[in-house]
């Protein structure tokens, strides 16, 4: 064997080799990357439960809101209207407050005490900024007249927004 | 100087075997790169909550619209689909019920269907692979020689992580 031999196999020996390297990292970079992309794709954005912190920071804050904006007394309106202040923004604030004079009118003619509680909440979508929720609210209503308290549920759509470090809820949509 | 020695050694002057090395290398360093991308997403305690949260969501979804969804032409496999999507005590009262469940689908030539309007996980405890969801759905329902129907229905659900992923194991209506 001359030396040119040897040194044209082992060019061949060497670019063969490279080239399954080559392969198997190719290979190897596109399936990490499929599987990294899985799995922080789609459900790493939604810290709903994830950060647990801030799902229980969220949960409470838009379940006092709700209780304390769908429940009134007609011996002092002025808190549910405060409520509305301080936890509604933007559209819901503005609808809230149309709704709120019907039935403060209705709640002083008929001298009505209606009480909210939350009976499910549940966080859809969560993420430093802004939050979704399903709510189930129980509400029960009281008038001077005594008898049985009236009660009903509502199923809401909740949206909910972070504003200067406070959650305030945004939306409200009856389901 | 040492890395002019090791250089001179890497480059050959053979411009296909020197492409192919810089390729290599590069291969290699992003295989090394999505490996480590891969492997720190696997670890991420949160996504990993994100994930089975996402999971359970979609085992809800699937498996409330299967639990309302019967057809006396297809009752067999419609009940197959119901302990398809069910583990532990809820599957056992529908394999229990199995019998008298068909009995009155085939007499009433009962057809009910469903869809999914909204849907959310309230708990979710991935230490002891169970979660707790509410969701809306509307359900059609005919047969029974009474009028077609169609009512919006709020309802809660337990699941469990089984080994053959998320089951409901509990379902009830919330009036």
């Amino acid at each position: 064997m001359t030396r040119r031999e040897g040194a044209a196999l082992d060019r061949r020996t060497v670019i063969a080799l490279l080239g399954a390297v080559l392969a198997v990292a190719v290979a190897c970079s596109v399936w990490f990357g499929l599987r990294a992309h899985e799995l922080r794709g789609g459900s790493g954005d939604n810290l709903a439960f994830a950060d647990s912190e801030a799902t229980s920071e969220v949960v409470e804050s838009v379940s006092a809101t709700l209780r304390a904006v769908f429940s009134y007394d007609h011996t002092n309106l002025e808190r549910t209207e405060r409520a509305v202040e301080v936890g509604l923004t933007g559209e819901a604030a503005a609808a809230h407050r149309d709704r709120f004079d019907a039935a403060a009118r209705r709640a002083t003619e008929e001298e009505l005490v209606r009480t909210s509680t939350i009976r499910s909440i549940g966080v859809r979508e969560l993420d430093g900024e802004t939050a979704t929720l399903l709510v189930f609210l129980d509400q029960q209503t009281r008038s001077a007249e005594g008898g049985a308290p009236e009660s009903r549920t509502a199923t809401l759509d909740v949206t909910a927004e972070m504003v200067d470090g406070e959650w305030r809820v945004s939306a409200i949509d009856v389901l | 100087m040492r890395l002019r020695g090791s250089l001179r050694f890497a480059v050959s002057g053979d411009p296909v075997r020197d492409s192919l090395l810089v390729l290599t290398v590069l291969a290699v360093l992003a295989a090394g790169w999505f490996g480590w991308s891969w492997a720190s997403a696997a670890q991420d305690a949160e996504l990993s909550v994100a994930h089975e949260r996402d999971a359970a969501l979609e085992a809800a979804t699937h498996g409330l619209v299967t639990l309302h969804t019967i057809d006396h032409r297809s009752v067999a496999d419609d009940l197959d689909e119901w302990l398809a999507v069910t583990a532990g005590d809820l599957q056992e009262d529908l394999r229990g019920g199995r019998e008298s469940q068909r009995d009155r689908a085939e007499r009433d030539e009962t057809v009910s269907t469903a869809r999914m309007l909204r849907a959310a996980v309230t708990d979710i405890d991935p230490y002891q692979d169970s979660a707790r969801v509410i969701a809306v759905l509307e359900v059609d329902r005919a047969g029974g020689g009474e009028e077609a129907s169609s009512e919006t229905r709020r309802m809660n659900a337990s699941l469990a992580d089984t080994e053959d992923g998320w089951k409901i194991t509990g379902v009830e209506v919330a009036s």
